[in-house]
């Protein structure tokens, strides 16, 4: 016992000693001081927080060997073992900066992010919704970003001196066939999408991945939601149609389903506002999606999207080589779509991560075109074309230590186009039918890895290899991206590989042995500065082409072509107060030889300059969101079959000018959202010029134009909590 | 296997006495550490709360939440470490002038958070504190975040109101929430008024479990309720 009381003793004796005073300072590698930074000695109450020159200073009374713990929010922690005896103690600290994939560099060469999460994001998925011009049509609202060309009168994405056929969009990792709806004549369409499906975006406009391929351009890469955070549902009635969704929530929260209805047509519209056209069946669209997504386990998710759609219209409008009677147009389109992607982890550390996925697209036109003389029945080509595409994907991605990755997989399409033609039943055509079939197989391997040399340094270095079936052609693409970061905010990175892509179907019916993959090799070079109220984004870029399908003398693969730029993207909001504006501008110095081109020629969807202005200003006082899109492209080439073939595509139309506005009412109850928007395209009417059609013989000329100098939408939406929309439902229906 | 089982017995019973004297030596140093720390935690805690209620300093505050973090790190059983060591660091979100800098602290408020819930916690003080979390993350993208955790937080508002209607903090929370959305959008001055002279009123009447319990608020509410007649 008297051992214990000299233990005991020995121990409470221990807070009798001089308290020893611990200090110094903490600073960061660049010896700037740390505010805020947590000093303190493990497993007691001792400590400090450094102030604004970085500095600590607090007394212990702990005694020996002390482990000193150091943190701070952005930094890595660290400890210090130190001896604490009669004399204070004066330490300097220095933290690393830590490193995670928060803060490290990202690969970001010739890409726009748009999503709510990513640091990297230029838009937001609700940005695009409120895009003045934009009609809520993702697809539109990328043409306000640099790289885009203006070009209404025709179907797609125009990007960095690529045709339309040159984009193309995937889904959770899959190829959508047809992201757009049918081209018709003069009139570009528009895309298919709701952009509330989806909860991010990748705008890539060169440089993009290896897990994607076939477009030589840009890629749209679209991201479904995951579960949603609670129950809703959506109703929407407008001048073009009406529409209804809902969107339920699993009780426990691990499984959700959804789904959307429209039906539009621009009947009552079209009664109001004329069109150039003459309508004699209004555009009418049945709407349907659906969705569910179960997460199957902590890691693991399972996601389905299934979309179908049919539309028909016909219209007849002046014709230019045939005086004195109408062209005509007819197309009646059943299209479908679904997408089902598993993503888990796998393995003793749960460390690889799986991706499966599938895909079926279908598509069916049947469209009607010829023309009408005055008095007589119309004289009609028939062409019926059905295609379908299954895809089945696969990939693994395993990290190399705290940032690096690895992902290689494999992805299998297998397509089908048919194509039934039956010209007009004249004393010339006597029941002829041209028939084409072309079923191609096409597989993919792809390995890729994001390799960081430092958490400021990365390198995305990757090949794809594909074979075609119909083609009977293999390619190999090498793909490089290099990103390095100059400040918190700033990096340049730079991209460089090769981009194949099969020749479109309906150009290469008429076999030849030669045609195979077309090639384009880009050269990118960004300069980009995101903050949470600034971005800027400088884009040069060098791209050429080789191999491109040549229509005369020959079906050919010998065309050529280049495209280069320079693009500027500037978005603040933060100068006007509850203001928003960006403003992107494109220089595009592009030639190409391709189809019937006798040379190489600045192509007609090509602008050298376009500039985009989009402003959007909340008045809080009155709930209401105004937005502005300002447009402008300089002229493009057409062709005047009246010159001499060395003035080929030489003349220009004239400037084009936009300005659309549109508005929006907010209106929060307490359980509903209302919104009221009101918008019009090309408020000022100006004249749209977007080229020239020719007959033949070149005696008669005729303005390609917008159907109508202005569109204009007044809509509502409602979106419930669920609760409140069995209410409505039921009061409604 | 007998006879060795006999020599490790007799081995044993020498050190029986010596083991028993130090085991015992242990309890007691271990006794006296506990004490100490116990009476440690109550006064850091004691020196701390109080400073919290007053203070609107964005360094105070992240000096506070340092201090709560050391005593939680010591103490780890209790719950009101966490509890004030994620509340300092929401404020301190709440005063971020760079955007970009919210989320990060929110998240690690978040983390703590869930180790204060995990501790036999008052279920309408947590429910306040995921309010505040939740409110903190709007400001990042008001356009964006609003609609996701503008109503998340008047959810766990209204169910820490279904516990405990009685709670001030519920009521003036409440109280903050519609003082701060437009009238437009169903808040205003004239919705925020009454349910800050509630919580006043609460507040007069409110008895905090010890004196180191959640009784932060007064101030605030007063504060909000001059804005209102302004």
């Amino acid at each position: 016992m008297k051992y214990l009381f000299i233990i005991l003793l020995f121990v409470t004796s221990v807070s009798v000693f001089a308290q020893t005073k611990i200090s110094g300072t903490v600073t960061d590698t660049h010896h700037k001081p740390l505010t805020g930074a947590n000093i303190y000695l493990k497993g007691a109450f001792d400590g400090a927080t450094s102030g604004q020159d970085g500095s600590f200073s607090f007394t212990t009374d702990e005694r020996g060997k002390q482990t000193l713990l150091i943190s701070q929010l952005g930094y890595q922690s660290d400890s210090i073992q130190i001896l604490v005896e009669n004399k204070p103690v004066h330490l300097q600290i220095i933290l690393q900066e830590s490193v995670n994939k928060l803060n490290a560099v990202t690969i970001s060469a010739g890409s726009f992010s748009i999503s709510d999460q990513s640091k990297n994001t230029v838009l937001s998925p609700l940005d695009i919704v409120t895009t003045a011009g934009a009609g809520a049509d993702p697809m539109a609202a990328l043409r306000t970003l640099p790289g885009a060309q203006q070009v209404p009168n025709q179907t797609g994405l125009f990007i960095q001196g690529g045709t339309g056929e040159e984009t193309k969009a995937f889904i959770d990792g899959m190829e959508v066939l047809h992201p757009f709806y049918s081209a018709t004549p003069a009139i570009g369409a528009r895309g298919r999408f709701n952009p509330f499906l989806f909860s991010g975006t990748l705008f890539s406009s060169g440089g993009y991945s290896a897990q994607y391929g076939g477009a030589m351009s840009a890629a749209v890469i679209l991201t479904s939601d995951d579960l949603p955070q609670r129950s809703s549902a959506t109703l929407g009635i407008s001048s073009v149609g009406l529409s209804g969704g809902i969107d339920q929530l699993s009780k426990n929260k691990k499984a959700s389903y959804g789904g959307d209805i429209s039906y539009g047509n621009l009947w009552p519209y079209f009664k109001m506002v004329s069109q150039q056209q003459d309508y004699s069946l209004s555009p009418f669209d049945w709407n349907g999606d659906a969705n569910f997504r179960i997460k199957t386990s902590p890691t693991g998710i399972l996601k389905f999207y299934g979309y179908a759609d049919y539309n028909k219209l016909q219209f007849s409008y002046p014709g230019v080589d045939h005086p004195n009677s109408n062209d005509m147009f007819s197309d009646k389109n059943a299209n479908g779509y679904t997408n089902m992607a598993y993503q888990e982890s796998l393995g003793k550390n749960k460390d690889w991560r799986l991706y499966l996925g599938t895909a079926y697209n279908t598509n069916t036109d049947w469209i009607k075109t010829g023309y009408q003389p005055k008095g007589e029945p119309p004289v009609l080509d028939t062409i019926k074309a059905f295609t379908q595409l299954n895809e089945g994907k696969f990939m693994l991605t395993h990290p190399i230590g705290l940032l690096s990755d690895i992902r290689f997989g494999l992805s299998y399409q297998y397509e089908t186009n048919n194509t039934l033609y039956t010209p007009a039943d004249t004393i010339a055509s006597a029941g002829y039918q041209f028939k084409e079939n072309l079923y191609d197989n096409y597989t993919a391997v792809f390995a890729e890895t994001d390799l960081y040399f430092t958490s400021r340094f990365v390198a995305r270095i990757g090949a794809r290899g594909e074979y075609s079936s119909l083609l009977n052609k293999y390619n190999l693409a090498p793909r490089l991206s290099l990103a390095y970061q100059l400040g918190e905010a700033t990096q340049l990175s730079a991209a460089w590989g090769d981009f194949y892509e099969k020749p479109a179907t309906d150009q290469y019916m008429f076999s030849h042995p030669d045609v195979g993959f077309m090639n384009a090799r880009h050269y990118i070079l960004t300069f980009q500065h995101i903050k949470s109220d600034y971005t800027w984004h400088v884009e040069l870029y060098y791209k050429q082409y080789h191999n491109l399908l040549k229509t005369i003398p020959d079906t050919m693969p010998n065309g050529s072509g280049y495209a280069r730029g320079i693009e500027l993207f500037w978005r603040d909001r933060k100068t006007i107060k509850n203001g928003d504006y960006w403003i992107s501008y494109t220089f595009l110095d592009t030639k190409r030889n391709y189809l019937n081109y006798p040379f190489e020629v600045q192509p007609p969807f090509a602008s050298k300059n376009t500039l985009n202005v989009v402003y959007k200003q909340l008045i809080p006082s009155i709930t209401t969101n105004i937005s502005a899109t300002y447009t402008f492209a300089s002229g493009k080439p057409y062709f005047n079959p009246n010159l001499p073939e060395n003035e080929f595509m030489s003349q220009k139309t004239p400037v084009t000018h936009t300005l659309s506005l549109s508005a929006a009412y907010l209106i929060n109850g307490k359980k509903t959202f209302t919104v009221p928007v009101f918008s019009v395209s090309n408020v000022l009417g100006s004249k749209q010029v977007y080229g020239y059609n020719f007959s033949p013989d070149g005696s008669m000329q005729q303005t390609v134009t917008a159907p109508a100098s202005r569109f204009y939408f007044i809509g509502a939406f409602f979106s419930f909590g669920i609760n409140r929309s069995q209410d409505v439902i039921n009061n409604n229906l | 296997m007998k006879p060795s089982n006999n020599a490790i017995t007799k081995q044993s019973n020498n050190t029986i006495m010596k083991k028993a004297f130090l085991l015992l030596v242990l309890f007691a140093v271990g006794i006296s550490a506990f004490a100490q720390t116990n009476d440690q935690y109550e006064a850091a805690m004691k020196k701390n709360v109080p400073i919290f209620d007053t203070s609107e300093n964005l360094f105070v505050l992240e000096t506070l939440s340092n201090n709560f973090d050391r005593i939680a790190s010591v103490t780890k059983d209790q719950w009101l470490p966490y509890y004030y060591a994620s509340l300092a660091r929401v404020r301190t979100a709440f005063m971020q002038q760079d955007k970009s800098k919210i989320d990060p602290i929110v998240d690690q408020a978040e983390a703590l958070e869930k180790k204060a819930a995990a501790l036999n916690p008052d279920q309408a003080e947590i429910l306040c504190l995921k309010s505040l979390i939740a409110s903190a993350r709007i400001a990042v993208d008001p356009q964006t975040r609003g609609m996701q955790y503008g109503p998340e937080a008047g959810q766990l508002l209204q169910q820490a109101q279904s516990i405990a209607p009685n709670n001030p903090r519920v009521t003036l929370l409440l109280g903050q929430n519609a003082f701060y959305t437009p009238a437009q959008w169903g808040g205003g001055k004239d919705k925020a008024k009454p349910l800050l002279e509630k919580a006043i009123q609460q507040f007069s009447t409110f008895k905090s479990a010890t004196d180191i319990s959640p009784n932060w608020g007064k101030g605030l509410a007063e504060y909000l309720l001059a804005q209102c007649n302004k």
